[in-house]
């Protein structure tokens, strides 16, 4: 949570000496973060206080209106388009030349001009337009008890203020206020405290009845209320409103005003009622009944369900608890008497009626932070004090307090010898016993002590290592010492599949391929454009949008898209993603999750070459050498017919190869064919080898012949191959060269390869006559197996 | 004889510096190397004349020189021609365009980043992505219910628990992984884990799928000197061994005491400038693993303690290059106009 509080206010309540800059780098390193210091010192230039003293209609324009004003030196005409204005009120008038900021935060300057043929002398100021908040909807009203005439800036004391910007973290509610933050930086920085406990008169003048039930104490564990009289309400100080302004909040009347200022003085949320609206004079707090309806003070009516908690009178809904008030209980400026309310609430309660209701005020989202009952109690003296000051009312009841459990500090045993082991330095006891007691804790014994904490740390300081914390942080994170840890390494191998990621993504970007990352979660559609069926996946009960709501089981599907993406681009494409896949297994069980490495390439005239080469050339890299090839079942629909091959090692599949059905290509808008490896990467590591056994280099050249032959053209190379294999043993391998087919020279449905056969020995130097002799050979096998002709 | 041959030698040597053409060179052949009446052709020829004690000192020198004069009128011959060359290739055509790949920068990051922390010692690990509420928050001191549990914007596969240990989650963070560890009952522990993490955000500044790195470490007598002299040596390795790190106060439910970690401004070397905070740009979290977690993991508090740290490697990376990605997004969206920029 952040907090936006004066610099100047806090100092009322912590003696602090040095700079603001000094101040923020300490607090930062020792309590909660100072995100920013912004300066104060006013933006706008040449703005005074002024009265108005008359407002006509303007004769040439519906909106705008005259605005004749008085700033001490004479009356001035100035054109205005806000609404909020009326005769008698105090605003801001900027001068001729005089600068305020307009909505992209820019400044500019004031000058003389016509606006639809009335000359315009100034300019009244809206907040925003000063620099003083985010309001914008009218212009700024001061205090009607504010000078004319005068220096804005001056009239606000601003020149010498700073607002913190401070981040404060969720366990600490007892330092998310102008207070709270003051009494931590008295103790972590060694400074005095100038806190002290509100002084109202509490002596009543007439005793009002007011009755209060608590029907459900554990979401309501402490209520106090107390009846004020003779309020007066009205408009609060210029320095109240300042402060509300400068923490983004908006002045609205002295008694909402001060029940806005404790949220930001101690964090302590207060509901202001109208005594005389309460039905019966009495305070129920209690569950809602189904269906119970209220209207807050934020205009709408909520309808409540039985989980949530009310504040009741005899007949109806008064405040949703914690939440919002009522607008039908609310302080109007008729009102004469009030109850002001402080209590103590569940957290978990308050955030779930707040998210329920989608209804989050400053007030629910301290109370969700868990605010101990302790804390109601300074409230609301200093709601009463601030009432007698502020609006002359008068205390008519004694403070009436429900508290059904009472409190028992927590007392923390605490053996002083984990200090060291947690900080790596020996810190003093007598240092010890200074921090916690700064810090509000008190102390029994020695060595090993009973240390209670204080109320306002009763929620987040529960055992030993919270008591270190506090020391650690008082001590100084900063002068701790800095050391690579001492302690042996563990002896245990490592993961090898991080290094085959390393190399065959090495191996892959080397040979042009671009690595992809695409989400783990995917749409329906995606799914079934490569055919899956998306009620086969695992789904995601709350998801984002309908883009992200299985798990992919593949991850073919995001290539082809990525693909599809860059081919306005990109007409040559090669891409590849290692990732995870997510197979469901038993209902109720984590789904399996496989390690998938996918390569998809686009633009190659021989595409499935290609992609099988690249297969093969993985596999080699990979030290993967008994691996077979074979045409894929010719049911799956992935691939394109008779252009699937299975990557199978023994009976184990360990990826695929080929091009993707063009139905499926079709779907992702991809006029030519994709070819795709798709690897399961975890079989791939556990079969992957990095031992090589070397071969002797020959140490007798070959003899290489080629063969051009025509074949039919159902004639496999494979065919032809195994036919070369074992037709001598002299004869140590084959390779293919090229291929033609050309009907008119070859004829229909025949084709030309031609291939390379190499001959060798390991014994001796080949002779030309035994190398014809085996040719002759191969070229009668090869013509009684295929019909084939040497061309 | 000899000091006649170390002559020739002096004398080709003149006139070879000389030759500028292809033509003269080949003169320069003919006159000490033609078959017929080469001046070292003449002199090799009469070697069968001298007597046995001479022709044995004689022979070797005048075929030694022989194959340097060939060497040398051979390169002078490809110089000469290599000059020739390059007056017919047009030098400012463009250079063969050779497939450029590229590794997504976080895998540049994840490489890193694990290797940095593998050289003190930190063993990568790797943990379910879907995983189990216990392991995502409940192990880490977060119960049902627990407000902090907000923070984590969570994807679930279930509505409601499924069996004793919640209902399946997204894992929100790396954390996920500290129990996991912890259960194996193997110590010391030094554990990286770089993994996705998911939450439900998305604008320009968030990706609903992103990654982050953890590490955790587990052992007798491990304090918060430990982790700050890890988070320097990090902060040295990975930024410049001119920049520091610094911890600050802050709050984790599963770790006590619980530090933001803040690594010095490499613009403004801590001088304080736009892009940092007062000289400092917040890193990410760490702090001391709260005993609970310890509990949950099934480790004895009080024989063992240990720090975490974890945040993002998006983040982390473009922090180091100084990449300005106008929406974070673009990271997952694999246009190859970015990719190829990496």
């Amino acid at each position: 949570m952040n907090l936006q509080v004066s610099y100047n206010w806090l100092k009322e309540y912590v003696k602090i000496d040095e700079s603001v800059q000094d101040f923020v780098k300490e607090f930062s390193l020792r309590s909660q973060t100072i995100d920013r210091i912004h300066d104060q010192k006013p933006k706008f230039k040449k703005v005074v206080t002024a009265k108005i003293l008359e407002i006509n209609p303007h004769p040439n324009a519906d909106r705008l209106r005259l605005a004749t004003v008085d700033a001490g030196n004479g009356q001035q005409t100035v054109v205005c388009g806000a609404s909020n204005i009326e005769v008698g009120q105090i605003v801001p008038l900027a001068l001729e030349g005089g600068e305020v900021i307009d909505d992209q935060g820019n400044t500019f300057t004031i000058k003389k001009a016509k606006i639809r043929d009335f000359e315009s002398s100034g300019m009244l100021c809206s907040q925003r337009e000063l620099g003083l908040g985010v309001d914008h909807t009218g212009i700024m009203i001061l205090p009607p008890d504010t000078k004319i005439g005068q220096d804005l800036a001056l009239a606000l004391g601003l020149e010498d203020d700073y607002l913190l910007d401070i981040e404060i973290t969720s366990n600490r509610s007892d330092a998310m206020s102008v207070v709270g933050l003051a009494r931590d930086a008295a103790a972590v920085l060694d400074k005095k405290s100038k806190i002290t406990l509100p002084q109202p008169d509490l002596k009543s003048v007439e005793e009002l009845p007011l009755g209060v039930e608590i029907k459900e104490s554990t979401l309501c564990p402490r209520y106090q209320a107390v009846v004020m009289t003779d309020v007066k309400v009205g408009p609060s100080p210029l320095w109240m409103q300042l402060r509300l302004f400068q923490s983004g909040m908006r002045p609205i009347n002295n008694l909402v005003d001060i029940t806005n200022y404790l949220i930001l003085e101690y964090g302590r949320p207060m509901h202001v009622f109208d005594y005389d609206k309460i039905n019966g004079h009495k305070i129920i707090v209690r569950l809602a009944k189904r269906g119970e309806k209220i209207l807050a003070l934020d205009g709408k009516t909520y309808e409540l369900q039985p989980h949530q908690l009310l504040i009741a009178d005899e007949k109806e809904p008064l405040a949703i608890g914690g939440v919002m008030g009522g607008e039908l209980s609310a302080a109007t400026t008729e009102t004469k008497t009030i109850v002001f309310e402080c209590a103590a609430f569940d957290p978990v309660m308050i955030r779930k009626t707040a998210r329920e209701l989608n209804l989050h005020s400053d007030s629910s989202d301290l109370f969700e932070k868990n605010l101990h009952p302790e804390t109601t109690f300074v409230g609301i003296l200093r709601a009463i004090e601030l009432t007698q000051q502020l609006a002359g009312g008068k205390v008519a009841s004694p403070i009436i307090d429900i508290y059904a459990k009472g409190y028992k500090p927590n007392r923390i045993k605490f053996d002083i010898a984990s200090v060291k082991r947690y900080l790596g330095v020996e810190v003093p006891e007598v240092k010890i016993k200074k921090i916690l007691e700064a810090l509000g804790f008190e102390i029994s014994g020695s060595k090993v002590m009973e240390v209670t904490a204080p109320y306002w740390r009763a929620n987040d300081v529960n055992g030993e290592h919270d008591l270190i914390e506090e020391i650690a942080r008082t001590y100084g994170y900063h002068n701790l010492p800095t050391r690579l840890p001492s302690g042996e390494i563990p002896l245990e191998a490592r993961d090898h599949s991080f290094d085959w990621e390393d190399q065959i993504k090495n191996l892959l970007v080397g040979l042009g391929f671009n690595e992809v990352y695409n989400y783990s979660m995917i749409s329906a559609q995606l799914l079934e454009k490569i055919s899956f069926k998306p009620e086969q996946c695992l789904k995601i009960d709350n998801p984002l949008n309908e883009d992200l709501v299985y798990l992919r089981p593949t991850l073919i599907s995001h290539l082809l898209w990525d693909i599809s993406n860059n081919l306005k681009n990109f007409s040559t494409q090669q891409i590849f993603e290692l990732s995870n896949i997510y197979l469901p297994t038993k209902a109720k069980e984590l789904p399996e999750e496989k390690q998938r490495l996918t390569l998809a390439m686009v633009g190659d005239d021989e595409i499935f070459l290609a992609a099988k080469g690249l297969a093969e050339l993985m596999l080699k890299k990979l030290g993967i050498n008994d691996y077979q090839l074979m045409l894929t079942d010719s049911q799956c629909p992935i691939w394109q017919k008779g252009l699937g091959l299975d990557i199978k090692v023994g009976k184990q599949l360990i990826g695929q190869v080929g091009i993707i059905n063009e139905a499926i290509t079709n779907r992702f808008d991809i006029d030519k064919p994709v070819g795709v490896v798709d690897f399961d990467f975890n079989s791939v590591v556990q079969l992957a080898s990095t031992e090589v056994s070397y071969q002797d280099l020959p140490e007798f050249p070959a003899v290489e012949r080629d063969l051009s032959l025509v074949l039919d053209s159902h004639v496999s190379w494979g065919e032809i191959k195994e036919v070369l294999v074992g037709i001598d043993e002299l004869v140590v391998d084959s390779e293919f060269i090229s291929q033609y087919q050309n009907e008119e020279v070859l004829g229909k449905h025949k084709k030309n390869y031609v291939f390379r056969i190499v001959f060798r020995s390991n014994k001796r130097t080949l002779k030309s006559q035994e190398v014809d002799e085996i040719m002759k050979k191969v070229i009668t096998r090869l013509a009684d197996n295929f019909a084939a002709i040497l061309r | 004889m000899k000091e006649q041959l170390a002559q020739l030698k002096n004398q080709f040597n003149q006139e070879i510096a000389k030759a500028s053409s292809e033509q003269e060179l080949a003169e320069l052949d003919t006159k000490y190397l033609g078959r017929k009446a080469g001046v070292l052709t003449n002199i090799l020829r009469g070697l069968k004349d001298l007597g046995a004690e001479e022709k044995k000192i004689v022979g070797p020198l005048a075929n030694q020189l022989k194959a340097e004069l060939e060497a040398m009128i051979k390169d002078r011959r490809s110089r000469l021609k290599g000059l020739a060359d390059n007056q017919t290739i047009d030098v400012t055509l463009p250079g063969r365009e050779w497939p450029q790949g590229s590794l997504h920068l976080v895998t540049k990051a994840i490489g890193e980043i694990s290797e940095i922390f593998e050289h003190i010692g930190f063993v990568r690990r790797r943990y379910p992505e879907v995983e189990w509420d216990w392991y995502a928050f409940e192990s880490l001191n977060m119960p049902p219910d627990h407000p902090a549990r907000d923070e984590w914007e969570t994807f679930f596969i279930d509505r409601e628990p499924v069996g004793p240990k919640g209902q399946r989650v997204l894992t929100p963070h790396t954390s996920s992984g500290q129990a996991r560890e912890m259960e194996r009952q193997q110590m010391p522990i030094r554990m990286i884990n770089i993994s996705k993490c998911y939450r439900r955000q998305i604008d320009v500044s968030h990706a609903p799928m992103f990654h982050q790195f953890e590490g955790l470490l587990i052992d007798k007598e491990v304090n918060i000197a430990d982790l700050k002299g890890t988070l320097d040596y990090f902060a040295k390795q990975f930024f410049g061994s001119d920049r520091q790190a610094r911890i600050r106060p802050f709050h984790f439910q599963f770790t006590e005491p619980s530090f933001e970690v803040d690594i010095s401004c490499g613009l403004c070397h801590g001088e304080g400038c736009k892009m940092c905070k007062s000289g400092w740009l917040e890193l990410g979290g760490a702090g001391m693993v709260h005993p609970n977690v310890l509990q949950a993991g099934g480790i004895d508090p009080k024989k063992y303690s240990g720090f975490a740290f974890g945040w993002g490697v998006e983040r982390t990376y473009m922090m180091k290059s100084g990449l300005s990605i106008p929406d974070i997004r673009m990271i997952y969206q694999n246009d190859l106009r970015f990719l190829k920029q990496f």
